[in-house]
């Protein structure tokens, strides 16, 4: 009776901060971008259609897909293994007092009264949420040795001692699927609750969000925890696929992986026995099999791995929960919300919130059946050599190059000039008069970004992640089919899908945003 | 071959989209002036006679000449300049183009005591009590 009580307290609480008071969502911060022109967009489109043919047609004409990509491994050298040491104690120590000053700056908010901006939503919707997104993509998996609550749990671990068993044992079926129901929760809160633009309300939701995951981590282990139910260490390890570092565990002198004795169940290659970037395992792993490795940009999305079906769900989710991010502010989505608004405004309830939240549901769905339906077509166009559950299980990381690259000509203007609000904040972000970096009497400056600047690279950016994506699906392809030519058939379904993905965010930045 | 033939196309589109960038660029050097001037009537917060779009050059001298039937405050963010206008008194904003981009142009009332009703600073939960007026778009050169 106590616990349900405690539980209906906890839900009105919640509930009560989520109601809306207007629709001022999209996380916090204001946009100046100006949309494409329309040659920068016909350009685009053209070079990515170029691009695809000359890919596939001229640039791999031979080449199995067996091979391991091509890596250095850094950790053989004694100073790197001291530096990473010494680093990665820092960026602990600091990511604690991060998160700490920033639930104190939510919960006892002075900006508004000292007519500044407050810390704890400039950094977590601009510098953590856009910033280390980048960071992820562009350099490595920062997001595992930063997580604060891993950290504190693990100090906790160090103090009162390391369960060697988890106290509940994690139920196969449910797999990663509290993960997506997560981070669905979280893509609502950004893109259409107005509190999280509030300190207060985002402090509390991230008290809770905090206390769920130590309870979790302590109920059925850490990392089976971050693996199966953290929505942000599964999506920032999908973006760190792409990056150019990685952890890895080889296997033994005889072939056997340590992935066997993982209980947070890594995905098994049978031709690619080593362990990448899977933290239980380097845990487990004896020093001498640890490698820390730089690969080339994307080869992480290409071992052909086949991820659980929950875990494909989670990856198109989130990949379409960027592209629904701008296509919510075009003139587009106003008019679908025009002709939505009297068939909708019967239901009780906010109606502009039901009809976004209806938005951030739909286009994930829309998605994945595109998706679905062409890993039919890739398994039909090889002559069922990729059967069609084991394409839908590998093909999806062939489309993190071009969400990335939407997500980065997407936010690149925004992180720039919005994100300079951090700069005077971390001299004195609990508004006590420090001045610790000297900066409390910097102001932004927004022409940092041209326009014409931002212009060229977002159109460079899609194209190229467009180009790396077909280059990914074919390596993917290699793997999984027997010869070249099966390989570049299969392949014209999938270029048909990223075409139009890619088409569909050069046409997104072309659109002026609508308030 | 059919590959040769596709990227061919595709080259006809990029030689086209050179040739609009080109003539763009060339167009923006024809109309430099040294001030723009935009005129605009507001009646309780909201435009009545005006643009609701402007667009300007980077660099350019921007003058909106203001009259309200109303005393209100009109607030251009990204540049953040506010400006008190009061009611049927003719009155201008002016500003240097010299960042490009999109911006708003808001209006909020001017309460008891001269103070306006926005945290202008915050940008966080009191965007309900400005009204959208029109935006300002400075386009490069």
């Amino acid at each position: 009776m106590k616990v349900k009580t405690i539980g209906l307290v906890i839900l009105s609480v919640v509930i009560f901060l989520m109601l809306p008071t207007n629709l001022f969502a999209h996380g916090f911060g204001e946009r100046y971008d100006l949309p494409i022109p329309l040659n920068y967009f016909v350009l685009g489109a053209a070079a990515t259609v170029a691009l695809s043919f000359f890919v596939i047609g001229f640039f791999f004409k031979t080449g199995s897909g067996q091979d391991d990509y091509r890596r250095i491994n850094l950790r053989r050298f004694k100073f790197f293994r001291v530096l990473t040491l010494i680093f990665s104690l820092l960026i602990k120590i600091l990511a604690v007092v991060v998160f700490i000053t920033l639930m104190i700056s939510g919960l006892f908010d002075r900006s508004v009264a000292d007519g500044r901006e407050n810390f704890a939503l400039v950094f977590v919707w601009i510098i953590w949420w856009v910033g280390l997104g980048y960071v992820t993509a562009l350099f490595g998996n920062l997001w595992a040795v930063c997580n604060p609550l891993q950290i504190l749990f693990t100090w906790f671990e160090l103090i009162f001692g390391k369960q060697r068993v988890p106290i509940l044992k994690w139920p196969k079926k449910l797999d990663a699927w509290p993960a997506l129901a997560l981070f669905l929760l979280f893509a609502w809160i950004e893109n259409v609750y107005t509190g999280g633009s509030n300190p207060f309300n985002l402090a509390v939701l991230i008290g809770f969000y905090s206390i769920i995951t130590w309870v979790g981590m302590f109920l059925f282990g850490k990392h089976i925890w971050l693996k199966k139910c953290d929505p942000f260490s599964v999506l920032f390890a999908l973006f760190a696929r792409f990056s150019p570092t990685e952890i890895r565990v080889i296997a033994d002198g005889e072939g056997n992986s340590i992935c066997e004795k993982c209980l947070s169940g890594c995905a098994v290659n049978p031709d690619l026995p080593d362990c990448v970037d899977c933290f239980e395992c380097w845990e487990q792993a004896d020093d001498s099999m640890k490698q820390i490795s730089v690969r080339f940009w994307a080869s992480g999305l290409t071992r052909g791995e086949r991820v659980s079906d929950a875990l494909v769900a989670f990856h198109i989710t989130a990949l379409s929960t960027v592209t629904y991010d701008g296509l919510s502010e075009t003139p587009f989505w106003l008019e679908v919300q025009n002709s939505l608004w009297q068939i909708i405004d019967i239901i009780p309830g906010n109606t502009a919130v039901l009809i976004e939240s209806f938005g951030t549901l739909l286009v994930p769905v829309i998605f994945a059946f595109l998706y679905i339906q062409i890993c039919r077509l890739i398994s039909r166009f090889s002559s069922d050599e990729m059967n069609y559950s084991d394409t839908v299980r590998s093909f999806v990381f062939s489309l993190v190059p071009i969400a990335l690259a939407y997500n980065f000509a997407h936010y690149l203007s925004y992180l720039l000039i919005s994100g300079q609000s951090i700069i005077p904040l971390i001299s004195d972000p609990l508004f006590f008069g420090w001045d610790i970096f000297g900066t409390v009497g910097y102001t932004k400056d927004i022409s940092i970004v041209d326009a014409k600047f931002a212009w060229v690279v977002s159109v460079i950016a899609i194209v190229l992640g467009h180009v790396i994506s077909v280059w990914v699906a074919h390596k993917i392809s290699l793997r999984r089919t027997s010869n070249h030519k099966v390989a570049i058939r299969s392949q014209y379904p999938m270029l048909l899908l990223m075409v139009f993905y890619t088409a569909v965010s050069l046409w997104i930045i072309a659109q002026p945003i609508v308030e | 071959m059919k590959f040769v033939a596709v990227a061919f196309v595709a080259m006809i589109f990029l030689i086209v989209g050179c040739g609009e960038i080109k003539s763009h660029q060339n167009s923006h050097n024809q109309s430099e002036s040294d001030k723009t001037e935009f005129e605009i009537n507001i009646s309780n917060g909201s435009l009545v006679d005006g643009q609701e779009r402007l667009v300007v050059t980077k660099d350019q001298n921007v003058r909106l000449i203001i009259n309200s039937g109303q005393d209100l405050v009109i607030h251009l963010h990204g540049y953040d300049i506010e400006k008190t206008i009061k009611a049927n008194q003719e009155d201008y904003l002016e500003f240097h183009a010299h960042a490009t981009g999109r911006f708003l142009v808001n209006t909020h009332a001017l309460l008891e005591g001269g103070k306006d009703g926005h945290d202008h600073k915050s940008h966080s939960s009191t965007e309900e009590s400005e009204n959208l007026l029109m935006t300002i778009e400075v386009h490069p050169k």
